[in-house]
């Protein structure tokens, strides 16, 4: 029986909960030790359901998010090669 | 096998092109080429389409417009294909990603590992960690390699240098997009719209209801009507080039240029001296039990099925949530005929949505329960029931009210989140404001939010179809206002749609969104960029 925040990378709530009583308890480090928001999907599912367990847990309000970074959406890294680069 | 697709339906008829076959693991199956892949297994019956990274359990359709990553597949050799958004194609190979641990996942499920064990396993001494992961990494994962560089040859590779300059590029054509590219194609000469979808529209295209508010604007037609007649209205536009299946994946501030991707796999990068982004929303979930099930799906991903394929979600549903998507949703499944066994809200008083809507769904006998949520979804390989229970006035459960509804299908209509990602990448200033959806930028009263990018739409602010047209209309106008075109009819136009957008958020069900709205604009956004700027965020 699980309760899973972030579906690509299968973090459940407790993983999360664990993190922030081990003290990983700002968003920036909680995903780098969790893998939460680093998926497929770039945290569409799992953020702000993250930020609300970390403001529950931590008795805060939400105001803080991660960085968002390029690319967005998941890219094949053959669209990322140019010409030049490719030797076969 | 049972066939999934409505036939017959009061409002709509389903234009699903001509009969394909598909293959899903060498089995064939019969699908329609207007169908998207996902819709076409769903139709066959099919729930599981991959099992997750690390616990490998099922996971099938949710969110339904590439939002998430529950649906991905090998397509014809390409791994990892959103199948939610990818065509169906006569004799298409599709393949469910499988990994040889998929098979313990009933062990996996059991063990219930501590926490923390698995980032903590094996790091200490330091030399086992390398052997150890290389192990492990067998264990996980999502597809393999493709075994032929299909869909990389060097034709393609010779394009992905290709950049166009424009003047106004408007990222996303749903409801806000469209009538930013239709107002600002009228004064600029050089307008390019892209959405990541293979027909423009946004979600439009799902809305079977009658859109209310002033009729002069929008209302009064249902909103598939009103996508059409806006994108037609866009074709015979000589000054805006469209893109559709171009997913903008990146904004790079210091070069100041758009890295998308087309369905080629090729890149196209885009410079333009104004943007606008209308990214729209996606779906919220919530944490319970067995949340990843198939079965449990977001109401939006439930609309797409239903409205855009004609596929029925399931037999009995339950809907979780009472804003108007919910209500809405909950209507239109009565419409395909199919149960729906309640709504639960954690609310208290009353619902959320309109009481149009909440009238319509009571009117056809759909229980209303309030002050419950859901706290587990039942089923192993897909959902067969539902345990909700009562709550406290602290919106905690309260212990032995649980009880179980019989249902093969979740939805959950929680609310929307902005789509922030796109806009986040421009630096604006970030509030949280919860009555607007989560995330928003500071904006002033011309929707910009940086020197060179504007909003409009969900993705500034989860509103409605209607005030997402006005708000596009404003931004369309404003960013050409500042690209030099326009005269004092511009101005008019701007006063009237303002008049228009204050109007309609004037009805008195989105009181809380005007406050919301109302503390967000700023006069002077040079300031905020500059304040932004100085502390680094």
């Amino acid at each position: 029986m699980k309760q899973i925040v972030c579906t690509c990378h299968d973090v459940t709530k407790e993983d999360i909960e664990a993190a922030i009583d081990a003290g990983y308890d700002d968003i920036e480090t909680l995903k780098r030790i969790t893998g939460v928001t680093t998926g497929q999907c770039q945290g569409k599912r799992c953020m702000v359901l993250t930020l609300n367990i970390l403001a529950n847990k931590k008795s805060l309000s939400i105001e803080e998010t991660t960085k968002i970074r390029a690319p967005i959406d998941p890219i094949p890294l053959g669209a990322l090669v140019t010409t030049e680069n490719i030797t076969h | 096998m049972e066939d999934w697709r409505i036939y017959e339906h009061p409002i709509l008829e389903f234009d699903r092109g001509n009969e394909v076959t598909i293959y899903l693991d060498g089995k064939p199956m019969k699908a329609y080429s207007n169908e998207t892949v996902a819709a076409a297994l769903y139709a066959n019956g099919v729930r599981v389409f991959s099992k997750s990274i690390k616990y490998h359990r099922p996971r099938g359709f949710f969110c339904g417009i590439g939002r998430c990553s529950a649906c991905m597949m090998e397509v014809d050799g390409v791994p990892n294909v959103k199948t939610c958004v990818a065509r169906v194609r006569d004799g298409m190979h599709v393949k469910m990603q499988k990994t040889f641990a998929d098979r313990l996942t009933p062990f996996l499920n059991m063990m219930n590992l501590s926490p923390m064990v698995y980032i903590k396993m094996f790091t200490k001494p330091g030399f086992l960690y390398e052997p150890a992961m290389k192990i492990m990494r067998q264990f996980t994962g999502k597809g393999s390699f493709p075994k032929d560089s299909t869909g990389y040859n060097s034709e393609a590779r010779a394009k992905t240098q290709e950049e166009i300059s424009t003047e106004l590029l408007i990222v996303g054509a749903g409801p806000a997009g469209l009538s930013a590219a239709i107002e600002a194609g009228q004064l600029s000469k050089d307008v390019v719209i892209v959405d990541d979808k293979d027909r423009f529209g946004g979600q439009l295209i799902k809305q079977t209801h009658m859109f209310f508010s002033d009729v002069k604007y929008a209302a009064g037609k249902r909103g598939y009507k009103l996508a059409n007649e806006l994108v037609k209205k866009l074709s015979g536009m000589k000054t805006v080039r469209a893109f559709t299946n171009t997913t903008a994946v990146g904004y790079y501030p210091s070069e100041n240029i758009m890295l998308l991707l087309r369905p080629d796999n090729t890149t196209l990068r885009i410079r333009a001296k104004k943007y606008i982004v209308s990214t729209g929303a996606y779906e919220k979930t919530l944490v319970f039990e067995n949340n990843d099930l198939p079965g449990v799906y977001g109401a939006g991903g439930v609309q797409t099925l239903l409205n855009v394929y004609g596929i029925k979600p399931g037999k009995m549903g339950l809907m979780i949530g009472t804003g108007n998507v919910s209500l809405i949703v909950a209507y239109h499944l009565l419409q395909a005929g199919i149960d729906v066994k309640a709504i639960v809200a954690p609310s208290f008083r009353r619902v959320r949505g309109y009481l149009v809507h909440a009238a319509k769904v009571r009117r056809h006998g759909i229980p209303i329960i309030t002050r419950h949520t859901i706290v587990k979804a039942l089923g192993n390989e897909k959902v067969n029931g539902a345990v909700i229970t009562k709550l406290d006035d602290g919106y905690r459960p309260i212990p032995e009210t649980e009880r179980v509804i019989d249902c093969d299908f979740i939805c959950i209509g929680v609310g929307l989140n902005p789509a922030y990602d796109l806009i986040q990448l421009f630096n604006p200033k970030m509030v949280f404001v919860p009555q607007l959806g989560g995330f928003v930028p500071v904006r002033d009263k011309q929707f910009r939010i940086t020197e060179n990018a504007y909003v409009a739409g969900d993705c500034s602010g989860i509103e409605e179809a209607t005030t997402a047209v006005l708000e596009g209309r404003l931004s369309g106008l404003h960013a050409a206002l500042s690209l030099g075109y326009g005269d004092d009819s511009v101005l008019q136009k701007i006063d009237e749609y303002e008049w228009a957008l204050k109007e309609d958020r004037n009805s008195s069900f989105s009181t809380a969104i005007r406050t919301a709205l109302e503390a967000i604009p700023v006069e002077n956004i040079e300031e905020v960029i500059m304040n932004n700027v100085r502390t680094g965020s």
